[in-house]
């Protein structure tokens, strides 16, 4: 490692400036801004965890946060910066903790300025602790609970000049509450009004065009309003905002789908539907991010074969070019869903070339995890009991179209994450007979040669079958993050859930790199000590090893 | 653990943008889908390095001449319909203030340089019309050289000098291994100092990769030659690849003759390079003089030079983002990289 480039790249973090980097070498500066946390002047410390936070670099704005604690006297605009990232790492209990220690030091009479201008962001981060905590469980205690902290920060004195942004909080819960029609009595604070809040947005939005908040308030309150075109226009006014950042609309899409229950897939006829869809359409342009259901891909194939007139429109970014598009509109029919015999949706899977696996004249084999098809994995279907399902085809022909499996050719059990074993791949490798039908034609998908080098432009995609729902591709944040050493681990930052077991990983040439099987906020790193937010794939690489 | 196989690429002639920014440009100009559909028919896939595994080196010496006040102006690197935008990009419009021309001593010298440049310049300065400017790769690949083409004959006469000189100076310092004094007083043996900065990136692309192909442009075409012949500490290259190369001049290969190559001049590097591949455009005025090489570079133990006639297009047919868009560069990076 290059020590001067990791002193360059320290001191331009602690500017507030994050370039072009190597996960590895962010890491390092990283560590030494800790290593010389001691002298270190304190708005360098809190332009660098803003930047990291502003980039979801969460782990490392922890990492500065906990030496910080340690070694330094207090810092509201530190422990600000610590508690966001905690909160969005999830470890929402340390983050209450160290906000509610905040808060009181802040509202002490001898605090500084400083310290007593974070306190309301301290209360609405409190807010934000709950109102996750509602998301993750759904437990409606703790979506009154979370109005109840927004609301009650709506008395407070620091609160005054930006009681319109918990208000607005309030606003969007108690929607949530009623239609959970839950109805707590036990408030006597009067609830905000969303005209109000409306009215407030449209006189700062002239004062204090800067604020990047104001628009996005204001089409939540207009949302709340039930006015949806105004809704959208100052949705459009906030996506166009000069200083709005991925992190910013992120937040604000989080909150239509959280909280409002927003879907981008809606028919639209809901306002919060469309409001979601105008953010998905804008990251698509912007971010390369983009769902997709089977039942489009087959008219967009037919679309972009005939013309390219839809490039323009179905992507808008100048990284995927017509046939990179359809190479990966091309792969989507080789991927399937694997469910047991009562539908369930379970996994995903992909056919490969047995031939590249080693196998001799195995034609196309079905590849997804042990932890999805294994006769001896607890939780996994048996091998009998399982059903793959190529959405692709069914979409074509109008009905399911099921395949059992043949035979088992090749399994290895799951490992931890992180654990780099050449026997524990989370592997299963199986070939796949028609329920009903004649044999089919399967197409394979294409395999790397070689796994991707990590720089920064280093991207993996997943296609798959995330929480059951239609075949998806994310090309969002799909950061390419690490390789272990031995080859077999792969990390990377795109977007997956639960389901997306098995999904293939792909290159920006859309051949097939790795085999997803999990991931977490705190997935062990491949390099250096901790662990950070990562999904992992076996590299496709050593299971054709493994196969040997 | 080293990748089956690492690149190098080495730059050509004049000022450049930053290392950096050279480099991005380099890897955008050969990873682009269907860059320029009128010249070659789709489907003309680029080829993306890193997502590939395939490790890259960026030798780097403009700044042997031009120091650290690197070209700024890259919006002609990207654009490709306007060639005196593109000179002006790739600086070969002008001669910059305080570049020390060179001042030949000895009569081989003062040869060198006089039939160097008359080369170049009867390439740059054939007065035929432009109509019949060869466009398609079909008509690239029908066209038997400078005979039926005209070259560069829309160039302003200031401009073809400053071309030429910038030529001429480049190889004169390289070749006869002449001090340079830079405008800022450093000072480099230029041919120990171009050798060095090659050996030294493909020492570390032998550490990447367990082969290495070199792809090489223009004046760094003689750089990568003079290395695999010349520099016994040259590690195996598995493909040489050449494009728009000056090698095929006469005086050019007088200057890197081996000492063990016997009487019949330049041969093939086959000690330390197993294949080599020249691609050229029988109108980049640099090339043009003598484009095919395998007449040139005698066979030595069955292998010699593979030349193949690409189209650069436009009339300023030098540029090496063009050569990378074509569809046999991209044939041949892509066998040689094992991902054909």
């Amino acid at each position: 490692m290059d020590y001067e480039i990791i002193e360059k790249l320290a001191a331009t973090l602690k500017k507030g400036i994050l370039p072009a980097a190597q996960p590895q070498d962010i890491d390092a500066a990283v560590r030494l801004i800790v290593e010389k946390l001691p002298g270190a002047p304190v708005e360098d410390v809190r332009a660098a965890m803003r930047v990291l936070n502003e980039q979801r670099l969460f782990d490392h704005t922890r990492t500065i946060g906990q030496a910080w604690h340690g070694a330094r006297p207090f810092d509201a605009s530190v422990a600000k910066r610590y508690a966001q990232a905690l909160i969005d790492l999830f470890e929402l209990e340390p983050a209450e903790k160290l906000l509610t220690d905040a808060l009181g030091k802040a509202r002490k009479p001898e605090a500084g300025a400083q310290a007593k201008s974070e306190i309301p962001e301290f209360l609405g981060l409190l807010g934000r602790i709950e109102k996750q905590r509602f998301v993750k469980t759904h437990d409606l205690d703790r979506l009154v609970s979370a109005t109840d902290r927004y609301l009650e920060q709506l008395s407070e004195e620091h609160s005054r000049n930006d009681r319109f942004w918990h208000a607005i909080n309030v606003i969007a819960l108690a929607s949530r509450e009623k239609e959970a029609k839950v109805a707590p009595t036990h408030r006597k604070t009067p609830m905000p009004r969303p005209e109000d809040v409306r009215d407030r947005m449209s006189v700062l939005y002239k004062d204090t065009p800067d604020n990047l908040w104001v628009p996005a308030t204001a089409s939540e309150a207009c949302l709340a309003l039930e006015d949806c075109d105004a809704a959208e226009l100052w949705l459009y006014r906030f996506l166009h905002h000069p200083y709005v950042l991925p992190f910013n609309i992120q937040s604000y899409d989080r909150q239509l789908r959280e909280i409002w229950g927003g879907n981008p897939a809606g028919d639209g006829a809901r306002c919060v539907d469309r409001l979601s869809r105008i953010i998905a359409q804008h990251i698509i342009r912007t971010q390369a991010q983009f769902t997709i259901s089977t039942a489009a891909i087959p008219v967009l194939k037919k679309a972009l074969d005939a013309a390219d007139g839809l490039e323009k429109n179905f992507l808008g970014e100048r990284t995927f070019s017509l046939a990179n598009v359809r190479d990966m509109l091309a792969a989507c029919k080789s991927i399937g869903c694997v469910t047991n015999k009562t539908g369930a949706r379970l996994g995903t899977g992909f056919l490969i070339a047995g031939e590249w696996l080693g196998l001799a004249a195995a034609g196309p084999v079905f590849v997804t995890n042990a932890h999805v098809i294994s006769e001896t994995v607890p939780k996994a279907i048996s091998p009998g009991n399982a059903l793959v399902t190529f959405e692709v085809e069914s979409e074509l022909a109008g009905l399911p179209v099921n395949y059992a499996v043949k035979e088992m050719v090749f399994t290895s059990p799951p490992a931890k994450l992180g654990t780099s074993d050449p026997k524990g791949l989370d592997v299963s490798v199986v070939t796949l007979k028609p329920v009903g039908r004649a044999e089919p034609h399967f197409t394979s998908l294409a395999a790397a040669n070689s796994l991707p080098l990590i720089e920064s432009k280093a991207r993996a995609y997943v296609i798959g079958h995330p929480l059951g729902g239609g075949l998806q591709i994310s090309l969002h944040d799909s950061v390419l993050l690490d390789i272990d050493d031995a080859e077999r681990l792969v990390h990377y930052r795109t977007p997956t859930d639960p389901a997306s077991s098995g999904s293939p990983v792909f290159n920006t040439e859309w051949q097939v790199i790795g085999l997803h099987h999990g991931g977490s906020e705190k997935t062990p790193r491949l390099h250096g000590a901790g662990d950070y937010e990562a999904n992992e794939a076996i590299s496709l690489s050593a299971i054709r090893a493994a196969m040997q | 653990m080293p990748k089956p196989y690492a690149t190098i690429f080495i730059h050509g002639l004049a000022k450049k943008p930053a290392p950096d920014k050279l480099r991005e440009i380099w890897l955008w100009g050969i990873t682009r889908d269907n860059p320029n559909p009128a010249v070659f028919a789709p489907p003309n896939r680029g080829i993306n390095l890193g997502s590939q595994g395939i490790p890259s080196f960026f030798n780097y010496y403009a700044d042997v001449f031009y120091g650290t006040d690197y070209e700024t102006e890259l919006q002609s690197y990207y654009e490709a319909d306007d060639e005196l935008a593109i000179l002006d990009g790739e600086h070969l419009n002008r001669i910059e203030p305080g570049l020390k021309l060179p001042q030949a001593v000895t009569p081989r010298e003062r040869a060198f340089l006089r039939n160097f440049e008359g080369k170049l310049g009867a390439s740059a300065v054939l007065t035929t019309p432009p109509a019949t400017i060869a466009t398609t790769a079909e008509a690239v690949q029908q066209s038997d050289g400078v005979s039926d083409l005209e070259i560069a004959s829309w160039l302003p006469m200031g401009i073809k000098q400053a071309v030429i000189k910038k030529a001429a100076m480049e190889a004169f310092y390289f070749l006869f291994d002449k001090e340079y004094v830079r405008a800022d007083g450093a000072r480099f043996m230029v041919r120990q100092e171009l050798r060095k900065r090659l050996l030294d990136d493909l020492a570390k692309a032998k550490q990447a990769g367990e082969k290495i192909v070199i792809v090489s442009h223009s004046m760094g075409t003689m750089v990568a030659y003079d290395v695999a012949r010349n520099c016994p500490e040259c590690p195996a290259i598995d493909t040489l690849i050449t494009i728009g190369s000056p090698l095929g001049i006469r005086e050019v290969q007088d200057e890197l003759v081996a000492i063990d190559a016997g009487a019949g001049g330049v041969d093939f590097p086959a000690a330390k390079v197993r294949r080599w591949i020249n691609i050229y455009d029988p109108l980049d005025p640099v090339a043009a003089a003598d484009p095919k090489l395998a007449g040139d570079f005698r066979a030595v133990d069955g292998k010699s030079v593979e030349d193949i006639k690409e189209s650069n297009w436009g009339s300023w047919r030098h540029t090496s983002t063009h050569y990378f868009a074509g569809t046999q560069f991209r044939r041949v990076l892509r066998e040689s990289i094992g991902i054909a």
